[in-house]
């Protein structure tokens, strides 16, 4: 059963999101081929039309990557909302399965979507701007660039973009979580339950950025302060990366423990 | 065998002060039609939504098949809301895949014959059905159920009367023996005929839980003007 929710949880994402991120696509595509290939090879060689095209390719290019990041995490929740506590809820809590499935189902295609369009948008930046100098300059100076990051030599690449999709992975289901406890708390309000979710979602994003914000400045403070060597910017990184994955995970897991109480005990359709 | 349906001490409030149902205790058996008749606001759609999990009780407990609502009761219910639960950008056949991936007691051929014979087609999408059309198509996916326990929330409200009849004989003759149907209608008149029982429902309590044949015997009246003489304005 949970195999079945969850198909049919990602026919309904898939709908715009696939179109959403094939368009962006090709734009990064289109932007790379039209314009950035031939300023690479040929620069200043646009004529006035050229460039109001590829303003106007840019914008465009803008317009989706935002579309991109925001349309994936709104319709996700339109989804939810919808599927959970509109009119087709009546006929999704009716269904034989429990909603602690219900909601495994989809917090599993959210956060598979969510991490599919942090990769799609990485890439349509790599498709318009990556050329094969700045690889090849890359390449040759890969060790000082980490050096000047403040990385130790001994940690190479390797371990920074493991522990990067580690991140990536953690903070997919993190935000997604966010974005179904807020419909969830909005549904105890009797009346605006949209609203009351909008109001839930800024006021758990404030109370995060202050806890991360007092936090890790205090954080940076002493280690700065406590600095012996040179490596103390590795250990911020490490202190920030280990509280930032502390902090996701309890957001993730207690999002997703208030989202299933108020389903299971709370659950009143208008 | 237990009672299909068991309500104790039942009520609801929306928080507004005022009960939609209060201390409501019911019994039904199995095998028979049930009409759940009322006024507007006499808590109809409540009593139905909470036996159907979709409300969260206040007080008082419900059993199905001697089960509170859940997955198990889920399975033997099959449920009509007052409302259109279906997904605009599916087509009807959609709608017949994610009734058999969900339902075990869902009979596809007799869904399709319906649909043929109310000739709606398979590829029509939903968002291009008249509203009384989406409300046929639901209800032929309720019906196409073998469940123990219809619940039919205005089953008839939307369609004309040559559906309406169409409806209701296939309400009668898809509906087993052994299960039992509770049906909500404002529309009394059209379904006197097929009642066993009636319930009249007023301010969230009982007032009324009778056989019809009693009614119309002991009364000598029909349900629906003794319903016009109950709930007189």
């Amino acid at each position: 059963m949970l195999g079945k929710l969850i198909k049919y949880d990602f026919k309904a994402l898939n709908r715009y999101l696939i179109a959403i991120h094939i368009m962006l696509l090709i734009t990064a595509a289109l932007g790379r081929f039209l314009f950035v290939e031939r300023l690479i090879k040929n620069s200043g060689g646009l004529s006035d039309m050229g460039m109001v095209i590829m303003t106007l390719l840019i914008l465009l290019y803008v317009i989706l990557f935002m579309t991109a990041l925001f349309g994936t995490l709104l319709v996700i929740s339109i989804h939810f909302y919808k599927n959970l506590y509109s009119d087709e809820g009546y006929l999704t809590h009716t269904l034989p399965v429990s909603r602690g499935r219900l909601l495994i189902a989809k917090t599993v295609s959210g956060s598979v979507w969510m991490l599919i369009d942090v990769v799609l948008v990485i890439m349509s930046v790599l498709i318009l701007v990556l050329y094969q100098p700045m690889v090849r300059e890359f390449s040759a100076h890969k060790d000082e660039v980490l050096i000047a990051m403040g990385f130790p030599s001994t940690v190479g690449y390797g371990k920074i973009i493991s522990l990067i999709i580690v991140l990536f992975v953690v903070s997919a289901v993190a935000n997604v979580m966010m974005l179904y406890v807020s419909i969830a708390v909005g549904q105890l309000f009797s009346n605006h339950r949209v609203m009351g979710a909008i109001a839930a979602y800024f006021s758990i994003n404030t109370i995060l950025s202050v806890v991360s914000g007092v936090v890790g400045a205090a954080y940076s403070v002493s280690v700065i302060t406590n600095a012996v060597d040179e490596t103390f910017m590795y250990q911020l990184y490490s202190k920030a990366y280990i509280f930032g994955i502390v902090l996701e995970l309890i957001l993730a897991v207690g999002s997703y423990l208030v989202t299933y109480l108020l389903m299971q005990k709370k659950l009143n359709l208008n | 065998m237990k009672p299909i349906l068991e309500c104790y001490g039942l009520s609801k409030t929306y928080g507004n002060g005022q009960w939609a149902l209060s201390n409501l205790n019911l019994s039904l058996e199995r095998g028979q039609i049930v009409g759940l008749l009322g006024p507007n606001g006499s808590g109809k759609t409540t009593l139905i939504k909470l036996i159907n999990d979709l409300l969260t009780p206040t007080e008082g407990s419900i059993q199905i098949n001697g089960n509170l609502p859940g997955v198990e009761t889920k399975k033997i219910v099959s449920y009509l809301p007052e409302r259109t639960y279906l997904t605009p950008s599916w087509k009807v056949r959609d709608l017949i895949f994610y009734f058999e991936d969900f339902y075990e007691d869902f009979r596809r051929d007799r869904a399709q014959q319906m649909l043929e014979a109310l000739g709606i087609g398979l590829h029509a999408r939903l968002r291009t059905l008249s509203k009384g059309t989406r409300e046929k198509v639901q209800l032929v996916m309720v019906m196409s159920r073998d469940a123990s326990l219809y619940i039919l929330d205005e089953p008839i409200g939307g369609v004309d009367p040559a559906a309406r009849d169409y409806i209701l004989n296939t309400i009668l003759t898809n509906y087993n023996e052994n299960a039992t149907i509770l049906l909500s209608t404002h529309l009394i008149s059209d379904i006197e005929n097929i009642l066993d029982r009636v319930i009249f429902l007023q301010n969230g309590q009982i007032v009324l839980n009778a056989a019809v044949d009693e009614v119309r015997v002991e009364q000598k009246k029909s349900v629906d003007m003794l319903f016009r003489e109950v709930f007189r304005c």
